[in-house]
């Protein structure tokens, strides 16, 4: 993931919007969008902050991309630039809000490793998107939001038993994508 | 001794791997679950919402719009061509008379083209003139052809072909017979199934002939072949027979003779008269009596 945009003083001025179309640049944010917002989620508590920090970086790029300025390394570059912005944007808000539990779990981690864990948080959160929707919900009502087995089945009018089941067999679905994911990283 | 340890010591391991993987499972799982918001960080739309800020929609709707516009361009442009080349291959210029019509024609090089009634004349302007004069013909025509050695005239009709280098001569084109008459200079007269040109020079005649597929060269002048023009009908010692036949081409009239008398003989000239004048003329000099229909 190297994208580089011709620097000042290349030759070929009057194409520099050439180098990186737009076609490119989309398939780059699509492929770094997901990533990089669980990264910011690591720092920031609402998804809508998360995205609009890895908006607002992805914006500054295109701005940078479009005067001309080399980004020899755009994953890291953006990695960085969401980590900057996060941090600024939980210290305006640490007023209001604790910080964030995770952060925690950076920690010890190398910017690698760092990149490598947004990436697999990323696919599990697919895989969450992925479920059956009862499924979800029940999954979400237990992990999320920390509803007990029997609290849920009350809400949903449906038996212990079944909650059990469904968070059993979601668990085994995202574990699953979990697995495949080492098992390609491993090979 | 030192196996069973280094063993334990594997087993110990993986086990303390498996450990901080599945810790470390349970708090990704805990961190994205808790996290978790149905339909955000979709990707598709986040782009959308992005590219309308940054206005790359419009750049993109544009370069498709340049290459729809570029497509078409080419489109025209190629049909343009086509066009040219068609254009260059043959402009045809044609000139069509209704019977009993005259029309003079002036082709690029100033030859003038006299065509009878009921004859077509056309010619390729892109080429005409370029290497040579040619023209396509069908009834008759008289032409005075320019004088340009370099590009020789050719008159092309359905079997046959007349090429000149300066010249006055006639082309008559029938159904069963091709006749030329050749009034100044010298002309080249071949037909497609005949291996030997014949050469005519001024005054001579020549004919090619549907059925027999030969050109003859005429043996008797002809003085009127060409009176459709001259409007001059000129008869020495023309035997009565010849005499109605050129006065039917003539009028494009039906004459018969009503007193029988056929082997009488006429010596005349008639300058642009009314056919009834030119008859009674006759009737009076060879005591007969042609009518007309």
């Amino acid at each position: 993931m190297e994208l580089t945009f011709p620097g000042k003083g290349t030759k070929d001025k009057g194409k520099r919007m050439a180098t990186i179309s737009a076609k490119d640049f989309e398939h780059t944010f699509k492929e770094l969008y997901k990533p990089l917002c669980l990264f910011a989620l690591r720092f920031t508590e609402k998804t809508e902050d998360a995205e609009d920090v890895v908006q607002q970086a992805f914006a500054d790029v295109w701005d940078k991309s479009c005067h001309d300025v080399t980004i020899a390394n755009l994953k890291s570059y953006l990695y960085q630039a969401v980590k900057n912005r996060s941090l600024t944007l939980v210290a305006r808000l640490a007023d209001t809000e604790p910080v964030s539990e995770f952060v925690a779990d950076l920690e010890d981690l190398s910017e690698e490793e760092q990149m490598y864990q947004a990436e697999r948080d990323a696919r599990l959160w697919a895989a969450i998107d992925e479920l059956p929707p009862e499924r979800k919900k029940i999954f979400l009502l237990s992990k999320r939001d920390g509803l007990k087995y029997q609290e849920i089945a009350e809400e949903l009018n449906i038996s212990v038993k079944t909650v059990e089941n469904q968070i059993g067999k979601a668990l085994k679905a995202l574990r699953e994508t979990a697995i495949r994911i080492y098992c390609f990283f491993f090979s | 001794m030192q196996e069973p340890l280094s063993i334990v010591n594997y087993q110990l391991s993986i086990e303390k791997m498996n450990n901080e993987q599945e810790d470390r499972w349970e708090k990704r799982l805990r961190f994205v679950a808790r996290r978790y918001k149905e339909g955000s960080l979709d990707e598709d739309k986040a782009w959308e919402r992005f590219a309308a800020r940054q206005g790359i929609r419009r750049k993109v709707f544009f370069r498709r719009y340049w290459m729809a516009a570029a497509s078409v361009m080419l489109l025209l442009i190629g049909f343009g061509l086509f066009y040219r080349m068609d254009r260059k291959e043959s402009e045809w210029v044609s000139v069509v008379t209704v019977p009993g019509q005259l029309k003079d024609v002036y082709l690029p090089d100033s030859t003038l083209v006299s065509m009878a009634g009921n004859s077509t004349l056309r010619y390729d302007v892109k080429k005409y003139g370029k290497e040579r004069r040619v023209v396509e013909m069908k009834g008759k025509a008289f032409f005075q052809v320019k004088r340009d050695e370099a590009r020789p005239f050719s008159v092309h009709t359905t079997r046959t072909e007349v090429t000149v280098l300066g010249t006055s001569f006639q082309v008559n084109e029938r159904p069963e017979a091709t006749q030329v008459d050749v009034l100044t200079g010298k002309v080249r007269f071949s037909a497609d199934e005949v291996s030997e040109p014949a050469i005519l020079i001024a005054g001579m005649s020549a004919s090619y002939s549907e059925e027999k597929k030969e050109i003859e060269i005429g043996t008797e002048e002809n003085l009127n072949e060409l009176s459709w023009k001259t409007k001059q009908l000129r008869f020495n010692d023309t035997p009565l027979e010849q005499v109605i036949r050129d006065l039917n081409e003539y009028y494009h009239v039906k004459i018969t003779n009503k007193a029988g008398t056929s082997d009488a003989r006429l010596t005349a000239t008639f300058n642009d008269l009314p056919l009834d004048e030119v008859l009674l003329v006759i009737n009076q000099t060879l005591d007969v009596r042609l009518v007309f229909r």
